[in-house]
């Protein structure tokens, strides 16, 4: 836990990287109760720490299935209508967004 | 002086020929009207799910076996979450846990010496595709392209200059195409690179800080981006300066490398296994199937063409530098015809219509049993090759039987012996400069005359009796 | 005879013998909401006209003599956060206003092809995090036991609706608890069916490995013949188990024909489970196992495994898992889009729309969900997360064998007043601690009616069984409902014409 003080497990250093990760604007009153809101909640669960996972394999899925797999068949698609229709900001059968500066 | 060693590794991301996406069922075909192939999936709306297209893993395996990659026997996808538009869900199904294939290796064709290690290959969806609008100064985005499903080959840094780099290209895109994994059409974004570029002293072990460059859209591009960003580097590292790892963007036109700001740089792409898809096991038996049904590769058929049929290793060579040329050689003999016959034709005749027609020798649409008819016609003297070549302009545009065309238009070879001297006689008769020439000792003048009585049947004249009879009639003018 | 205090099947009954015709219900039910759900607020959208000619349409068929199933012609809820064409579907979420999903979810295809008529959409937390409807954009649904009080959640509006006779059943989500939690709180049957039983196909996902549609109805005999309805094997969710075929087949046996002796039947009662408590849940619940132990069932001790990282883990995967999947909310295809999007730079564009668009509680999900998946938290939660989920799969596997069911609490308490924990996320989450192991284990469980506690309101036990073995625990709270009444109890609200 690098960013973290001492037995602190989320500063607010990583509350703001954490947002803007998320794509969320928080104004300070919003990061100081997430700050706090994680810290209370991490605090109750790293109980899970006392028990040992060293020789665990991860469950990825609630149960072991495998290969469910469809076949290379293309069907048409229907007209792009039924999906520009949805959005506000549409040209040339585009959708548009805010330049994508690279 | 310090001198510098160049490290280059490639990370290649190549479409797959598959009929439909990664993961549903919407066309893969380019160039269509924008938003035209899209559905609930690959759009990410609400609640859609992914279900992998087999023949996705099936093109994976191939190349993995053909690069002597291991196989992952429970391979797993991955989310990768960023966001931009190009990317519905804000995040890019992909591998990096659990890749298809790890450890693999490539030779050079031209640098026998350089064994490639490839990293890993994995499997994943491609991105839609943004454009800008300059009446509105905003980004226009076409999903089409999203979920065309993705190889993605990555390679050790294990080259050392821009010639081998494209060498390893080449030697890979020649490979995916005769695996049928890939058209890898590079002006259409089926076969793309990014490249990682580093320096290091000759001599020293440790690598050197790398840059990964984007946007290279030919191999031209590529080899000149290699040997750009290289010498930026080595001006940097003799200033005194140091390396930054950035990704930068090639920009053709001013042959120069920008770093680039947003998204590339210092992201956290929190990857995690997909939830919604479950694990993909690829045991022995499927494994063996796809190894069975391996296509072969152009080395083995380069050697085959050489040994079987006996072409030279230029013409062999030449057949196999793409699937095309291979496959139209290998019908055209089954059809019947000389492999002789077949590999010089290909490599004349047709490539020379296709340079003239300023097209794809895919695009010719004779088939290989006219043309096997054609080839057959030449070799039992019942056309010239003159007149094959013609018919064969004809065949470019025509749907024909080539020898019931030759049949009806006359087209056969001239053998008669008396109509042949007529023919002779008349146009030595009508240059007599040419005959004069001749009997005073210029050999020239018989090659024209030749050609006279070619072009006066009409390139159906059997070229050797023409030639006998030259010869004669000319002699029997030495005696007055 | 009131047609709302019929069941779903007793209904379907008398439209297919052709005794009432489908309009006649759906009359009745327009007439009911139309009193009561301004109150309530269990119906985020529905369609009177809509409504009418669904019934008109099944009508014909019925008619025609088409055999569509047991349920047809009988109107039903669906939870705002299944895709239907019908009606707009948001997850109670300002992100999603006006959004009209242009496709159907494989369940609803399923409904309509079984004759079903879709009333309308309802109340629950926003993208179903939460347990009170409390998040949900639209303010909260009511408790028709007393309004004072939560309908549960997060499908709070479908138990609220059902429960106050707007509709015979309904559809609802479960990924921590959102389908028995509420059911427990109003006094109805739900099943959290075994995972991959029922197509997610159009269920917008909050934690997509722990997800499952499942049936709120007021007896275990609805909830199977729901389940014979929406169950399917579905090509287009790679989840989805090969099981349904069996399972249909099995399911009606199973609350017709089950055989009301359950000798031989094990049931596993966790003491310590009872231990952390409210007294009128313990006493319900031990009168439910003694109930069991009358019809013949053996009742054995069960220790929980890990009881006290089940909560943790489920919270870690589960918030995890969100990040992923509502990261796609960003304002450029549909739902919510700013007027001024283009005078933004993209990053601003996202940033806005996001914080804008999503509540409280799901903006604290996605930072705790982005949290332990960045860059250097991994493996310490994530990773550790998944791996405790491992052992706490491998336990249940271990512990269960022999025994057919376990028998717990829903909930610690009856259904709370509005609000009470508003400020207390760790609160809220630690009473989620009886109901996350199904999702986790992905085990079928049940929630059914047992009791009502002092202050009037309902109390719910709770069945887990084994994998796709969602039959038996049908069966088994099908045969306690044959000896007891508590499922048959309705809150007075819920008489006719009354408004709540």
């Amino acid at each position: 836990m690098s960013e973290a003080k001492n037995d602190e497990l989320v500063s607010r250093e990583v509350i703001s990287r954490i947002a803007k990760l998320a794509r969320l604007d928080l104004d300070d009153n919003e990061q100081n109760t997430y700050e706090h809101d994680l810290e209370t909640i991490l605090d109750h669960f790293k109980k899970i720490n006392v028990y040992d996972t060293k020789q665990v394999e991860p469950a990825y899925h609630p149960h072991d299935y495998e290969n469910k797999l469809r076949e290379d068949d293309a069907k048409p698609s229907r007209p792009p209508q039924d999906w520009l229709a949805l959005a506000k900001q549409v040209k040339d059968g585009c959708y548009m967004v805010p330049k994508a500066v690279e | 002086m310090t001198t510098y060693e160049t490290i280059i590794g490639l990370e290649v991301h190549t479409e797959l020929q598959t009929d439909s996406k990664i993961f549903c069922s919407c066309s893969t075909r380019f160039g269509q009207q924008p938003n035209t192939q899209c559905c609930p999936v690959c759009l990410g709306l609400p609640g859609a799910l992914p279900v992998l297209n087999r023949q996705v893993a099936e093109l994976a395996l191939r190349l993995c076996l053909a690069t002597d990659c291991s196989i992952t026997p429970v391979t797993r996808f991955d989310r990768k979450n960023y966001f931009y538009p190009d990317l519905p869900k804000a995040y890019q199904i992909s591998q990096l846990h659990e890749p298809i294939g790890r450890n693999g290796q490539l030779c050079l064709k031209d640098f026998p010496e350089r064994v490639v290690r490839i990293h890993e290959i994995h499997m994943e969806e491609d991105a839609g595709k943004l454009t800008h609008d300059p009446w509105s100064d905003q980004s226009l985005v076409d999903y089409n392209r999203c979920g065309v499903p993705l190889l993605e080959i990555v390679s050790e840094p294990d080259l050392r200059s821009a010639e081998e780099a494209l060498d390893y290209l080449a030697t890979l895109r020649k490979l995916l195409m005769f695996l049928g994994v890939s058209d890898c059409r590079m002006e259409q974004g089926s076969l793309r690179a990014d490249v990682n570029v580093s320096v290091r002293k000759t001599g020293t072990q440790a690598l050197g800080t790398r840059t990964e460059m984007k946007n290279m859209n030919s191999f031209k591009a590529i080899g000149r981006a290699i040997i750009h960003e290289s010498q930026r580097q080595i001006d940097l590292l003799n200033e005194g300066g140091m390396i930054l790892q950035e990704t930068r963007r090639w920009d053709e036109n001013k042959e120069m490398s920008f770093a680039m700001r947003s998204k590339e740089n210092a992201q956290d792409y929190r990857y995690f296994p997909d939830p919604d898809l479950p694990p993909v096991k690829l045991d022995k038996a499927w494994i063996d199937r796809v190894r069975q049904n391996m296509p072969e590769r152009p080395e083995q058929k380069q050697s085959r063409y050489q040994h079987e049929w006996r072409l030279s290793a230029y013409e062999a060579e030449q057949l196999t530098d793409e699937p095309f040329l291979a496959s139209l050689l290998e019908q055209t003999i089954a059809c019947g015809a000389n492999p002789a016959d077949v590999s010089s034709w290909i490599l004349g005749e047709w490539l020379q219509a296709c340079r003239s027609g300023n097209c794809d020798a895919s695009d010719l649409s004779v088939q290989p049993e006219s043309l096997a008819k054609l080839l057959e016609m030449i070799r039992n003297n019942v056309i010239t090759r003159t007149t094959a070549r013609s018919v064969f302009t004809y065949m470019l545009d025509h749907q024909i039987d080539p020898e019931s065309y030759v049949r009806e238009h006359g087209l056969a070879m001239v053998n008669d012996l008396d109509d042949l001297k007529q023919m002779v006689a008349s146009v030595l008769e009508a240059s007599e400069q040419s005959v004069k020439d001749y009997l005073a000792g210029k050999e020239k003048a018989k090659t024209y005359l030749i050609g006279q009585v070619m072009r006066k049947s009409r390139g159906k004249a059997n070229p050797a009796h023409v030639n006998k009879l030259v010869e004669e009639l000319l002699e029997q003018h030495r005696q007055p | 005879m009131q047609l709302t205090e019929l069941s779903a099947w007793q209904l379907g009954d008398l439209i297919r013998k052709k005794e009432i015709r489908a309009l006649d219900a759906a009359e009745a039910v327009v007439a009911e909401i139309k009193t009561k759900n301004e109150k309530l607020n269990a119906f985020l959208s529905y369609d009177e006209a809509v409504i009418r000619s669904q019934a008109e349409g099944v009508q014909e068929k019925l008619d025609a003599g088409q055999v569509l199933s047991p349920l047809a012609g009988v109107p039903m809820a669906v939870k705002d956060n299944i895709s239907t064409r019908l009606y707009p579907t948001t997850c109670a979420s300002d992100m999603l206003q006006g959004y009209l999903p242009p496709y159907d979810a494989t369940v609803i295809e399923n409904l309509q092809q079984a004759g079903a008529v879709i009333t309308g959409k309802t109340n629950m937390d926003e993208f179903a995090m939460g347990c009170s409807t409390e998040t949900s954009f639209r303010g909260p649904a009511l408790n028709p036991w007393n309004q004072g009080h939560t309908p549960g959640g997060s499908s709070g509006g479908s138990a609220a609706a059902v429960a106050a006779g707007l509709s015979w059943y309904a559809l609802g989500s479960d990924t921590g608890g959102s389908i028995r939690q509420p059911s427990a709180y109003c006094n109805l049957t739900g099943l959290k069916p075994s995972y991959g039983l029922v197509s997610r196909y159009g269920l917008i996902a909050y934690a997509s490995s722990l997800d499952q549609i499942g049936p709120m109805a007021r007896s275990a005999r609805d909830c199977a013949a729901v389940m014979d309805c929406i169950t399917s094997q579905d090509s287009k969710d790679s989840t989805s188990s090969d099981h349904s075929t069996a399972f249909k087949a099995s399911c009606y046996e199973a609350t017709t024909g089950f055989n009301i002796s359950l000798k031989g039947r094990k049931i596993a009662l966790p003491e310590q489970a009872l231990a952390q408590v409210d007294p009128a849940v313990r006493r319900a619940v031990s009168e439910t196992a003694a109930v069991f132990k009358d019809l013949g069932a053996d009742i054995v001790p069960f220790d929980l495994p890990y009881q006290d990282a089940s909560v943790p883990v489920y919270y870690l995967i589960a918030c995890a898992e969100a990040s992923g999947n509502l990261a796609r909310y960003d304002g450029v295809q549909y739902g919510r889009q700013p007027d001024n999007g283009h005078e933004m730079d993209l990053t601003a564009f996202y940033e806005h729309n996001r914080s804008a668009g999503f509540g409280k509680e799901v903006k604290r999900r996605l930072m705790l969900g982005t949290f332990v998946l960045s860059s250097g938290y991994y493996d310490a939660w994530y990773l550790k997360a998944l791996k405790m989920r491992r052992m706490i799969i491998d336990s249940y596997n271990e512990m269960m064998r022999g025994i057919d069911a376990v028998l717990m609490p829903v909930t610690p308490s009856a259904a709370p007043p509005l609000y009470q924990h508003e400020d207390d996320p760790l609160a809220r989450y630690i009473s989620d601690t009886f109901t996350v192991d199904a999702n986790l284990t992905g085990r079928p469980a049940i929630a059914f009616p047992c009791g009502i506690n002092a202050g009037g309101l309902p109390v719910g036990a709770q069945l887990t069984g084994h994998l796709l073995a969602d039959d038996i625990l049908l069966g088994l709270v099908h045969a306690y409902q044959t000896q007891t009444s508590h499922h048959e109890k309705r809150p007075s609200s819920a008489r006719k014409g009354e408004p709540a």
